[in-house]
């Protein structure tokens, strides 16, 4: 009775041991598995023609049919993963790039805070999928669309973010500082500013990571011939339910990758970071 | 010989205010050169405001400031400073840290990022920038060394105790040579012990390098054991009859040298300074209620720089 009390006790006074730990996040998974097993079962019963909810065997099919190479000789898998990485990585890097440099100048100097802040902040409050059909229009179905889409979607917020670490979390005396000792304005913003708010900026990409892959996919269901998001959205009208699973399940295991990329890059490059938090 | 150019540091009518209310009132001051003055005065009297003035990172209302005759228009190497937290930076290493005042000043930055990337490419340092790195480096190391922290050039300020990190923050403002070193409370979160050793080690290099200091802090027995001159900034003065607006600096004294730290025996030291900080006390660096305020001229202002 008391141990059970204290296994659900606060952590303060709780602790689980690390192996505890990976049992316990299996639980759910596990769980999640079973509970489709069953359910799938159930309605194969019923019906052996069910769509919706594909036995294994069937799933392993449907991935069977995308990781092979078909009448051109190419694997459809890998051409929606390659058509869709590309977007997402041009997009990101493009939007994160030019987020951080204005949320920097933007917490940085007054004047460019006073002109452009409340703006900011207002078109911030904009739903970018709301802006979907308005990029469209103006630039087309093209490739560079699907990108500016996500460059749109994420840049806003992880400017505000920057932004407020540059105000809240980078004391002012580290500038001062740092002009005592002669550095010029650019010295300051390179040596001092950029790399100590690099990896607070960093977890706020990894944050809006989510955002990118939703923008994304909304994209290529609009207008393209290739591509993660496109390919689930095609093989809906034949309720393929054994391409769209596996589909997803690759989109979350991408996204899982990068995002633990993104934080090792940032364990490993800014060491003082993590240890001082 | 009241020749202005003589004064390293000379502070004209100072006076500083926001949103009306005014927070320092009438200011003048005169340092020479080597003088270590100390500066105290109650909280919320606007010591960290007076710092800021005279780093230049906020322009005053009224008046001006001269750091040895040019007037201090925004912060830059002529003053150098050292405040009680975030005087070091968290990325960079100690090394680097204390380098930085020389890397940044042997180039400009578009020569950094060039000879950076160019020496991470061929692996060795390239182009004269990086090479005189390696000599900012060395120096570094040598001041690293006068101030004991030979051991932990290569480790992050947040792996240092607090001590250590204040020595890091000397040090980097050392190396630049300020005309006039500001330091702001620099010891007030350290232990008893380790903050009277950095209190030694500060008056041996003053002493060594003949240093122009200005040292702020709300310890008056601290000021007094350093100082060759001590400054109460104080908000509580009486104007006519109404208590006065704004903190002036309502003592200006000389202190007959206690540097002899080493001939001379520690509790006899602090014997003196007891004594001292106790005048000083009566003198009006404690509240007084509203019928006892004195008006600034009645004070005992003996420093011969000092004028009202």
């Amino acid at each position: 009775m008391d141990s059970l009390k204290r296994l659900f006790g606060l952590s303060v006074y709780t602790k689980i041991s690390a192996r505890a730990c990976l049992i316990a996040s299996l639980v759910l998974f596990v769980a999640l598995i079973g509970v489709y097993l069953l359910a799938s079962h159930e309605r194969h019963q019923e019906n052996p023609n069910d769509k919706i909810m594909p036995t294994i065997s069937q799933l392993t099919q449907g991935v069977q049919k995308m990781a092979t190479p078909d009448r051109n000789g190419e694997i459809t898998l890998m051409v929606d993963t390659i058509a869709s990485l590309k977007r997402f990585f041009l997009g990101v890097i493009a939007g994160a790039t030019m987020a951080i440099a204005l949320g920097v100048a933007l917490g940085l100097f007054p004047i460019v805070e006073a002109v452009f802040h409340r703006f900011l902040l207002y078109l911030s409050k904009i739903p970018p999928l709301a802006l979907l059909p308005v990029i469209f229009i103006f630039s087309g179905l093209g490739e560079s669309t699907k990108i500016l889409l996500i460059i749109v979607g994420i840049s806003l917020p992880i400017t505000l973010d920057t932004y407020l670490r540059v105000k809240k979390d980078l004391p002012r005396e580290q500038l001062v500082k740092a002009l005592t000792l002669g550095a010029s304005t650019p010295a300051v913003v390179w040596h001092i500013v950029f790399p100590q708010i690099m990896p607070a900026a960093l977890n706020s990409v990894r944050l809006n990571l989510l955002g990118a892959w939703l923008f994304l996919i909304a994209g290529e269901a609009i207008a393209a011939d290739a591509g993660l998001g496109y390919r689930i959205f095609v093989v809906r009208r034949y309720m393929a339910m054994d391409t769209i699973i596996p589909y997803v399940f690759w989109i979350a295991f991408l996204s899982f990758s990068l995002d633990a990329l993104l934080s090792w890059w940032i364990k490993r490059h800014y060491s003082w970071y993590e240890e001082r938090n | 010989m009241d020749n202005t150019l003589s004064y390293m540091l000379r502070l004209e009518h100072l006076t500083h205010g926001y949103d009306g209310k005014i927070v320092l009132n009438d200011i003048d001051l005169k340092v020479r050169t080597g003088e270590l003055v100390t500066l105290v005065g109650p909280s919320g009297c606007g010591k960290s405001t007076f710092l800021r003035l005279l780093l230049g990172a906020e322009s005053p209302n009224h008046g001006k400031v001269f750091i040895g005759g040019t007037p201090k228009l925004r912060p830059d190497k002529d003053c150098g400073v050292v405040y009680q937290k975030y005087s070091v930076f968290p990325h960079l290493t100690v090394l680097n840290n204390v380098a930085f005042g020389l890397n940044v000043a042997s180039s400009t930055i578009t020569e950094r990022a060039v000879s950076s990337v160019c020496s991470r490419v061929s692996g060795r340092p390239m182009f004269s920038y990086a090479r005189q790195c390696k000599d900012n480096l060395v120096r570094a190391e040598e001041i690293l060394c006068q101030l004991e922290l030979e051991g932990v050039l290569d480790k992050y300020p947040h792996q240092l105790s607090g001590g250590m990190q204040q020595r890091v923050a000397i040090a980097q403002a050392l190396i630049m040579k300020p005309k006039v070193l500001l330091l702001d409370e620099p010891f007030s979160a350290l232990d008893p012990w380790v903050r009277r050793q950095l209190q030694l080690l500060l008056a041996k290099i003053w002493k060594s390098e003949n240093m122009t200091i200005l040292f702020i802090t709300h310890d008056l027995e601290e000021a007094v054991y350093l100082g060759t001159r001590l400054l109460v900034l104080s908000p509580h003065w009486r104007d006519g009859k109404k208590k006065g607006s704004g903190s002036k600096i309502m003592a200006d004294i000389s202190i007959p040298s206690l540097y002899d730290f080493d001939a001379m025996d520690e509790l006899e030291a602090m014997k003196i300074q007891r004594e001292k900080a106790d005048d000083i006390r009566r003198l009006g660096f404690e509240k007084r209620t509203d019928e006892n305020l004195i008006p600034p001229e009645k004070f005992l202002l003996q420093h011969p720089d000092s004028k009202i």
